[in-house]
């Protein structure tokens, strides 16, 4: 039997966590430990959940592409430009340019009210699953 | 002894060091004793460290005199926005007025005097209990049914509100211009630290900051603005506020920034309790009444979401002072899931 990366680092959570760090009589160090084993255990939920969570975010940005493409066909030069570069991605990171520059359009503006709504949608989706983690 | 990688001296090498200061400072006849020297495991900017300084005067008479001080380690959390010399003045400032505050005795910029850059001041008699703890939140409960600690605690806050801070000095922290000016000033100010902490952040950030930058409200009134003032931040004696600490955020600007951080559910957990203690309608009842300020909630909401990413840049500028191996602390390392969660909450705040 062969435990996966991801389980090994949730082991070593617990380890930590119920026998290591309870002998430990520094106060300092004692917090440390804890510490240690709250990021292991983020750190092996990430893992396990990575594969997942990076096909959806494919998913949903090969989608949102579609729609901001037809969408801000007439859009000003610095959001075209920005377009231009989340096009060329398959994550989320490039849309905090592409959001800047709506808002710097004026998001009163229907196509750019439109854009921001079709955004939020997926980064709605995508801090979802990262709250998978992090809570 | 804790061990703790970030101070320069030991508990014990910091009492000599305190000594040898304040036996010059006093200019006591003996040698000034250090006793009951504690680090305080709050806040993550500054160390910081309460003791009685004993001595003798020159008439042979036992002197002893409680004392607190700051030492800026020099990696901490909100280096880029808070420091020492700042906090000495506007201590000194508040010495003048009405609000309860330490006195400031002496600030030390250079290293040599106490190891560090360090300013001493008063230690005021009080408990701080911590708002994020099962017994802290037992303490603030309890208090709030004595009906005594509440109002204590906001009229405090009026008391910030009132101060002529022109008259008294704190002008030198910066006057915004009325209208959009301040709110767009601490928008800047965030900025500032996120591209600090070379945190590649979220979208959502993008999304918030473009969002604020928009919705910036007119400030019609300029207050002394303390910045985080909430349970936690203040000393109790006897269910009464003995002194308001924490003045590393404080601004002039618009009084609406605090009285959103009153009104934030960020501030308090599973209680309507407002910062845990204070109830909602005593609240605005009573800040009005003192401060004759009429409470905003539209610009209150506002404010809320600025909140969101002032805490998003603290986290981001947490885990990348670990990021970056200035600081081993393992705490910092943690608030990378915290960045997650400040930003869940103002997704959610921006309605999606």
């Amino acid at each position: 039997m062969t435990l996966s990366s991801s389980d090994i680092l949730q082991r070593l959570a617990d380890t930590i966590r119920n026998d290591i760090g309870p002998a430990v009589s520094d106060e300092y160090t004692r917090t440390q430990a804890f510490m240690a084993s709250v990021i292991l255990s983020k750190l092996s939920k990430q893992l396990e959940l990575e594969t997942a969570h990076t096909l959806a975010e494919q998913a949903d940005v090969a989608e949102l592409k579609l729609q901001l493409q037809t969408l801000l066909n007439d859009a000003p030069p610095p959001v075209q430009d920005r377009l231009t570069n989340f096009l060329q991605q398959d994550r989320i990171m490039p849309l905090s340019a592409l959001l800047t520059a709506l808002h710097e359009w004026g998001v009163n503006i229907p196509e750019a009210s439109a854009a921001l709504g079709l955004i939020r949608t997926v980064l709605r989706a995508d801090i979802d699953r990262r709250m998978d983690i992090a809570t | 002894m804790s061990k703790k990688p970030n101070a320069e001296v030991s508990a014990d090498d910091l009492k000599i060091i305190i000594s040898n200061y304040l036996t010059k400072r006093l200019d006591a006849s003996t040698k000034i004793a250090i006793s009951d020297l504690t680090r305080i495991a709050v806040g993550w900017s500054h160390e910081t460290w309460l003791f009685d300084a004993n001595w003798q005067d020159n008439e042979g008479k036992e002197r002893c005199l409680g004392l607190c001080l700051r030492r800026d380690p020099g990696n901490a959390l909100l280096r880029e926005t808070s420091n020492l010399e700042e906090q000495f003045k506007v201590l000194k400032c508040l010495e003048q007025t009405d609000v309860q505050s330490p006195k400031a005795y002496w600030l030390e910029l250079e290293p040599e005097a106490l190891g560090a850059p360090a300013l001493i001041m008063e230690k005021v008699p009080g408990e701080c209990p911590s708002p994020w703890r099962k017994d802290g939140r037992k303490f603030y409960n309890d208090a709030a049914k004595r009906e005594v600690l509440p109002k204590s605690f906001v009229d405090a806050l009026c008391s910030i509100h009132k101060v002529d801070w022109r008259s008294c000095g704190l002008a030198f922290l910066g006057v915004p211009e009325m209208g959009k000016d301040f709110a767009l000033a601490e928008v800047a100010k965030w900025q500032g630290l996120i591209v600090a902490s070379d945190h590649p952040g979220h979208p959502i950030l993008a999304d918030l900051i473009g969002w604020l930058i928009s919705n910036a409200p007119e400030t019609e009134r300029l207050t002394l603005v303390h910045g985080a003032y909430r349970t936690g931040n203040v000393l109790i004696e006897s269910d009464r506020v003995s002194a308001v600490l924490d003045w590393e955020l404080q601004v002039i600007g618009d009084p609406m920034y605090d009285v959103a951080y009153m009104l934030t559910e960020l501030n308090r957990e599973g209680t309507d309790l407002l910062s845990n203690v204070v109830p909602r309608d005593l609240f605005f009842s009573r800040y009005e009444a003192k401060t004759g300020i009429e409470i905003d909630e539209e610009k209150c909401r506002y404010f809320q979401l600025l909140y969101a990413m002032r805490s998003a840049a603290f986290w981001m500028s947490a885990a990348g002072l670990y990021a970056q191996s200035k600081n081993t602390d393992l705490r910092l390392a943690r608030t990378e899931w915290s960045i997650t969660v400040a930003l869940e909450r103002a997704a959610q705040e921006l309605g999606y």
